[in-house]
This record gives C-alpha cells, sequence and structure tokens, in this order.
C-alpha cells in the first residue's frame, strides 16, 4: 500500500523579499567549457521561482512539516536534494533517517524488499536552465501504517500552505 | 573496528572526446570503468559478503542534474558487463567529499559483523570543465577512481558531523584535533590540500598522529584523499599492520566524516595504471 501527494509549486513562495543574487555560476573559459554547457542546456523549463538560499529555506519547511505529521511513520525518508556545491543544506537533512541518492526508484526497491516503511520525496525546483524537474514536489509513502491516512493528508494540508499546489504543472515558459 | 579489506586508486585525464559523443556512450564507459575496477578490487574477496555496493562523487553532479547523464545507465552498463559480479546500488552526491561517510552510515544501519561495503569515489572530469581543474578552496584537482571495500567489525565508528558557522573548514581542522587529542593511539589520514590551507590542521594536530600530506604528487582527489593515503601507507613501507587508522574527508560546504579502521594484512592495495585521454573514433 502506498499514499501518495503530487504538487507543483507555482508561485514564488517569497514574492516581496529582497534577495541576494546567490548562484555563483561556473566560468565558462575554454571550448570545452562551452561545449559542456550547450551539452547539459535544457531548451525548455519552467518558471524559476526561488533562489538557491530561497530552494533551502522552502525545502527546510518541507521537512519540517514532514516531521511534524509523519514522524512516526517512516523508517527511511529517501530525497534528491539536487544542486550540492552551492551552499550548506538545512540541518534537518543531516538526520540519519534521511538519505540522499541520485536514483530514488533503485533505493527505494531495495528498501521495500527489506519492508522498510520509506517515504520517498522527488523535488524538482527548478533553479536554473541546466536542471530538469517542473517544480514539482511529489511524496509517497510505501508500507504506511493502517492509520497514517489521516496524519498523511495533515502532512499534504500542510505543504499546501507552503505553496505546493495539487494540481498540474504550469505551461512552459517560452 | 572497520577493516580496510582492498583498495585501489587510478589516476584518470579528462574524457572530453567520450563525452562530446553523448550522455549515453559516457555512461556506458563510466560503467564499465567502475565494474572494472571494482573486478580488480574485489578478485580476492568473498564477494558474497558484498552487502553494499555504492558509487559516490563530488564533481559530477551537473551532469545528473541536467540529465545528460542517468545513473540507471552507468548501473546498466556495469551490470551488463559483468552480470556475474555484484551490480551498484546507487549514486550519492549529496554530501560532496564527506559522501562516502554518510553511505557507511546509512548502510550500517542494516548490516552486521563480517559483512562488506564497497564504495567507488568516482571524479572523472568527464566534459573537461575549467572549473573543476583547480581552486583556491582546494588547489589543485586529482581526478581519479577510488574503489574501497570495508568490513564491519563488532563496533565501529564512523561520525558525520556538519559545521555550524561559515568557517566549515576551521571547524574541521578543530574536530581533527579532539580526535586527536581524545585517541592518542590512532594515525589521521587528512585530505590533501595546498600547505597554505592544511597548515590550518598542521598547526594543532600532532605531525606523529596524521599522514603525509601528499598533495604535490595527487592533487586534492576530494573524497578520495583519504584512501589514496592509505594506499601510500602501503606503498611507503610505512607501519601500517600495527596502525589504527582514521580515514577523513571534508566538504567544501561544511560536512565531515570519520571512519576509524586497520588495514587487512594481506589485503589489496594499489596504485593502478593511470588513464590517459580516451582516443575514440569519430564516424565519418
Amino acid at each position: 500500500m502506498t499514499l501518495e501527494y503530487r504538487s507543483f509549486l507555482h508561485e514564488h513562495p517569497f514574492e516581496n523579499e529582497v534577495i541576494s543574487g546567490d548562484f555563483n555560476s561556473l566560468q565558462l573559459e575554454t571550448a570545452d567549457d562551452f561545449a559542456a554547457y550547450r551539452a547539459m542546456a535544457i531548451a525548455d523549463w519552467p518558471p524559476i521561482l526561488v533562489s538557491f538560499s530561497q530552494k533551502y529555506q522552502i525545502l527546510d519547511k518541507v521537512l519540517e512539516t514532514v516531521e511534524t505529521h509523519l514522524d512516526d511513520d517512516y523508517d527511511v525518508l529517501l530525497m534528491t536534494l539536487r544542486v550540492p556545491g552551492a551552499m550548506r543544506f538545512p540541518k534537518r537533512y543531516y538526520s540519519e533517517r534521511v538519505f540522499l541518492v541520485a536514483d530514488l526508484e533503485m533505493e527505494k526497491k531495495r528498501l521495500l524488499e527489506w519492508n522498510k516503511r520509506v517515504l520517498v520525496v522527488q523535488e524538482g525546483l527548478v533553479l536554473h536552465p541546466m536542471e530538469t524537474g517542473q517544480n514539482e514536489l511529489f511524496l509517497t509513502l510505501h508500507n504506511p501504517k493502517s492509520d497514517a491516512g489521516s496524519r498523511f493528508a495533515a502532512c499534504s494540508e500542510g505543504l499546501e500552505a507552503l505553496g505546493f499546489i495539487p494540481e498540474k504543472p504550469l505551461a512552459k515558459a517560452g | 573496528m572497520l577493516e580496510l579489506s582492498a583498495a585501489c586508486y587510478r589516476k584518470t585525464e579528462h574524457w572530453a572526446p567520450v563525452s562530446q559523443l553523448g550522455g549515453k556512450p559516457t555512461a556506458k564507459m563510466l560503467g564499465e570503468l567502475l565494474m572494472d575496477q571494482f573486478a580488480t578490487t574485489t578478485e580476492a574477496l568473498d564477494r558474497s559478503r558484498i552487502k553494499r555496493n555504492f558509487v559516490v562523487s563530488t564533481m559530477l553532479d551537473l551532469p545528473f542534474t541536467s540529465g545528460w547523464l542517468a545513473w540507471s545507465d552507468i548501473a546498466g552498463a556495469a551490470a551488463d558487463s559483468r552480470p556475474d559480479l555484484p551490480g551498484f546500488d546507487n549514486l550519492i552526491t549529496g554530501y560532496e567529499c564527506a559522501s562516502w561517510g554518510y553511505c557507511l552510515r546509512y548502510a550500517f544501519q542494516d548490516m552486521n559483523p563480517g559483512d562488506m561495503i564497497a564504495i567507488s569515489i568516482l571524479d572523472i572530469n568527464v566534459m573537461n570543465i575549467s572549473y573543476w581543474e583547480s581552486n583556491p578552496n582546494w588547489g589543485n584537482s586529482g581526478f581519479g577512481l577510488a574503489t574501497i571495500v570495508l568490513t564491519l567489525g563488532e563496533e565501529n565508528q564512523v561520525e558525520c558531523h556538519i559545521a555550524k558557522s561559515v568557517n566549515a573548514f576551521g571547524e574541521f581542522c578543530l574536530d581533527l584535533s579532539r580526535v586527536s587529542r581524545e585517541q592518542t593511539d590512532v594515525m589521521l589520514v587528512p585530505p590533501y590540500f595546498p600547505s597554505d590551507i592544511a597548515a590550518m590542521y598542521a598547526k594543532i594536530v600532532p605531525q606523529e598522529q596524521r599522514t603525509e600530506n601528499l598533495v604535490d604528487d595527487w592533487g586534492h582527489c576530494f573524497g578520495a584523499d583519504p584512501w589514496v593515503g592509505l594506499i601510500e601507507e602501503v606503498a611507503r613501507g610505512n607501519d601500517w599492520q600495527n596502525t589504527t587508522y582514521f580515514a577523513t574527508s571534508v566538504a567544501l560546504n561544511g560536512y565531515w566524516t570519520y571512519a576509524k579502521l586497520k588495514l587487512n594484512p594481506t589485503g589489496l592495495f594499489k596504485i593502478l595504471p593511470p588513464l590517459g585521454v580516451p582516443m575514440m573514433e569519430v564516424a565519418a
């Protein structure tokens, strides 16, 4: 059995805040640099709604919401926290129950073979035009307790209050 | 205590001629290289005891985040090249140079004494991006692939830390000093940094309690530094059979990790021949 929450961010969550431009772009100097960036650039991408530091702020709130409602409902939280190197991730991601992997599906499959209760958090908050994602936040709780449904619903409401709206993605920009 | 059962490292040049063929051919070659080195490193070991098999990287994040590389392609190519060997579980980049320690912390929750864990530390400048060549934060980079296998003992000391301040490297050095004072019989294996940067720990950790900073020979090899350092202990004929080590790595954004270990007296600890720039044939 699984419980699933699928949502998308479609407005700036910190709309009226003045922010620093904290994207330290890698410098392009050589022909190979330009070739690499050309290869990795994505042709069409959804609106960019958060800066690097804002992304970590909102992901911290996501984990806070998860801890508030689902703390007793999972053994392992799997997540892809993308773009390391930009800044330190929030302390909550340091928890021993949280593990950051490139391929959620492969690790989830193994943990389910071991009958673990697994919460998979897929985030696709896009920061720049070399990232895949649709500003999505998907939560899937595998092997939940029989009474976890109400807590999962409360968690979903908490995420919605952060601006993650359960709906289809916005049309792509451009 | 943890045992380092085997460790191999090889230097690599960049793979620009490969990457120009695209992500899929690059993934295939990466998978085959990972598996080839895993096979060499584990040849004398009982592979049925290897319960987890991770790949970690500091610098290969953007190719995955952009979708240019897919981990499933790499794992698939590795499995295809040697279906008789244990496959790779996953790629972990989120903790940068400290990723190997976070893998150990995570995996140990489901492992028992006698079980083994393999970790491949993959930092090849696949696309020859100049940013990675050198940087004021770590000096000249050393690119390559380390493959290590650790066996769990009854009590295994692995620590994962996160900085509290903006001076993450300073906090790491102070913590190295703490360990050296708490466990005076251990030899720390600090990561390789230019002497100006390494001066921070060199000043507060006694010289007899740390391995040599071989940055001029190897550059900063990201998460592979302590494993190169341990292979060098064997290669240089130091008293490694009678020494307890603390392998250490620190990430630029303030994560650091330790593993306390001894080396298997009969283990394979080897520097493999370096890989040059691969020459690719381009179809007419």
